[in-house]
């Protein structure tokens, strides 16, 4: 036996926490109603009338205004309490009978099928569930038979229970402060391995003493150890400003990823190695300093953003120009003696200068706090090198070398 | 040019300006137009995305990798870090950038280092490029070319680019053109 509880005004929590209070099957419906299972209440509270009793004194202390509907069926419940004012009991078998002086257009059918009951005079699903039955399948197919069914109170589903989300959260208090890394880790990757059991996250939270810390991953990862590392080198590079009193661990889950290898395409590197090797040179080098350049869309020169590097790149075709040389910066630039004659330059850092090119004057971002002003020399020293120097607030610098 | 062989330390080197980073970034070209994935280990960081990306580069398919600006311990950290993409796999070519090293640094690396590069790329895909102003891999590199500058060119007083020669100093791949002189 099933109950329906159909209370539009009301909040969707309030009903729900009623019918929790009754029975652990319950359908979150739809908003303002819920169905629940009362099998069993009959030893606790008595008959399914002591039990709608029941249940309407329980609506009423929560100060809830609803239809109350006890059937056999899921569905059946589900309509009388929509459409019967007040508390409807349905025995089995009399389903057909208290429902048949519904008007067709109750039933749960697309717009098109209920006109055309209407033209063939058939108003009630008393009438309805009178038609016969075959050649009524055969117009209307599936959905044909399910409102023939839900007529004649014919139908026997099961509730869709409600579950409650999964929670990938754990906390732990410990019960002395902990200063030391190790021990520390030891404590979230128990809590890791407790929470992960093969699935895929792409996101971990990590508060110690609520301070948090968040670590995203550009693909789904489900080795514990991954994270888990991951979360080392974090925290090596930002070691907490106290003794640890508490840790926590919020992980967000994803969908598994999926990949088909073609048998000609070069080899990518494997995600997770990949990411484990990120944090490692990242932690050896420095965050900045690991990446993929992304080129600005600017004359400054030298202009370009780290990105994260992820091996999920698709290829982009690249269009090559005929470039006959490329540079090397030196970074940062290097402050340099130059001597001018002539208003063209002569010699480098004592270096004479066999060939000068220049000057080529360039200046930007002047309407930003960071304006840029300079004029650029390509010259060739007698050490065979050719590089590029430029003035930049009367002060002359070595960017680079042409190779 | 052709791509270097798979699964071995190829050694590009040559004097200042000769033309060895421009045939570094078109090695990285061609590779990223094969589909590969590309490291460069950069031990004074001085790679410029702007000439790799006019060589037809892909840099989303590119990691830089920057042993910092600071010189002290700087090949120590280069090294450690071409090692950790070497085993993490999967790349199609490393580049190794030794250029603008002070001998005094780069003497002070072991032979062992080699040994261990070329056991770590040995029967895999992966291609590793040591580049430098001399030659430095000895007997662990499977190519060495020496890129020698011929002149630079100018067209009035525009620098064009660098005429420059390959010369294979030691090399076990077949060349179909042993005319490896290029115009850069």
């Amino acid at each position: 036996m099933f109950a329906c509880v159909y209370a539009p005004s009301s909040q969707q929590a309030t009903l729900l926490a009623i019918a929790s209070s009754f029975s652990p099957l319950v359908e979150d419906t739809a908003p303002g109603m819920v169905i629940f299972s009362i099998v069993g209440l009959g030893r606790l509270i008595g008959t399914p009338q002591e039990i709608a009793a029941t249940v309407a004194r329980r609506g009423a202390e929560a100060g809830i205004q609803a239809n109350l509907a006890i059937s056999a069926d899921p569905d059946t419940a589900m309509l009388a309490a929509r459409h019967f004012r007040g508390i409807t009991l349905i025995p089995p078998d009399r389903e057909a009978e208290r429902l048949g002086a519904l008007p067709v257009h109750v039933l749960p059918a697309d717009a098109d099928l209920i006109e055309t009951l209407d033209r063939w005079g058939i108003r009630t699903l008393a009438e309805l569930a009178a038609l016969p039955e075959l050649g009524f399948i055969a117009r209307f197919g599936e959905t044909g038979e399910r409102i023939m069914r839900l007529a004649r109170g014919e139908t026997h589903r099961s509730l869709l229970v409600m579950t409650a989300p999964e929670n990938y959260h754990r906390r732990i208090e410990l019960e002395h402060p902990q200063r030391l890394l190790e021990p520390l880790l030891f404590v979230i990757s128990s809590l890791l391995n407790e929470l992960m059991q093969g699935l895929s996250f792409n996101r971990v939270t990590l508060k110690l003493n609520d301070v948090p810390r968040t670590l995203e991953f550009p693909v789904p990862v489900r080795e514990s150890k991954v994270i888990l590392k991951q979360l080392q080198f974090d925290l090596e590079a930002h070691p907490p400003q106290s003794a640890i009193v508490s840790v926590e661990v919020q992980l967000n889950p994803t969908e598994a990823r999926v990949l088909q290898h073609g048998l000609f395409i070069p080899q990518a590197p494997a995600p997770e190695k990949l990411q484990l090797t990120l944090a490692r040179l990242t932690a050896l080098l420095g965050e900045g300093n690991v990446g993929s350049p992304e080129l600005l869309d600017t004359h400054r020169p030298d202009a370009f953003v780290m990105r994260a590097f992820s091996a999920e790149a698709a290829a982009a075709p690249i269009q090559p120009t005929a470039i006959r040389f490329a540079f090397r910066y030196y970074r940062p630039p290097i402050a340099a003696q130059v001597r001018v004659k002539a208003e063209r330059p002569v010699s480098v850092n004592a270096q004479p200068i066999l060939t000068a090119a220049g000057p080529w004057r360039a200046s930007g971002d002047w309407w930003t706090t960071a304006p840029w002003d300079r004029q650029e020399w390509d010259v060739e020293l007698s050490n065979g090198g050719l590089y590029r120097v430029y003035q930049a607030s009367q002060r002359w610098f070595l960017e680079g070398m042409y190779d | 040019m052709e791509a270097l062989p798979k699964g071995a330390i190829s050694e590009i080197f040559g004097c200042v300006s000769s033309g060895k980073t421009l045939i570094l970034q078109e090695l990285l070209a061609s590779a990223s137009a094969r589909g590969e994935f590309c490291a460069v280990v950069d031990s004074c960081s001085a790679f410029d995305p702007l000439s790799a990306s006019r060589a037809g580069m892909d840099l989303r398919r590119l990691l830089w990798v920057r042993a910092g600006q600071r010189a002290d311990h700087r090949i120590d950290r280069a090294f450690k870090a071409a090692d950790m993409i070497l085993h993490a796999g999967g790349f199609g070519v490393v580049v190794l950038d030794l250029c603008d090293v002070p001998l005094r640094d780069l003497n002070s690396i072991p032979l062992s280092y080699w040994y261990r590069f070329r056991l770590a790329v040995e029967n895999t895909p992966t291609s590793l490029i040591v580049t430098g102003d001399q030659p430095l891999v000895k007997t662990c590199a499977r190519v060495q070319l020496e890129v020698k500058r011929e002149r630079l060119l100018w067209r009035g007083p525009v620098f064009e680019g660098i005429d420059f020669e390959i010369i294979p100093r030691k090399a076990r791949i077949a060349m179909a053109n042993q005319d490896l002189r290029m115009a850069g």
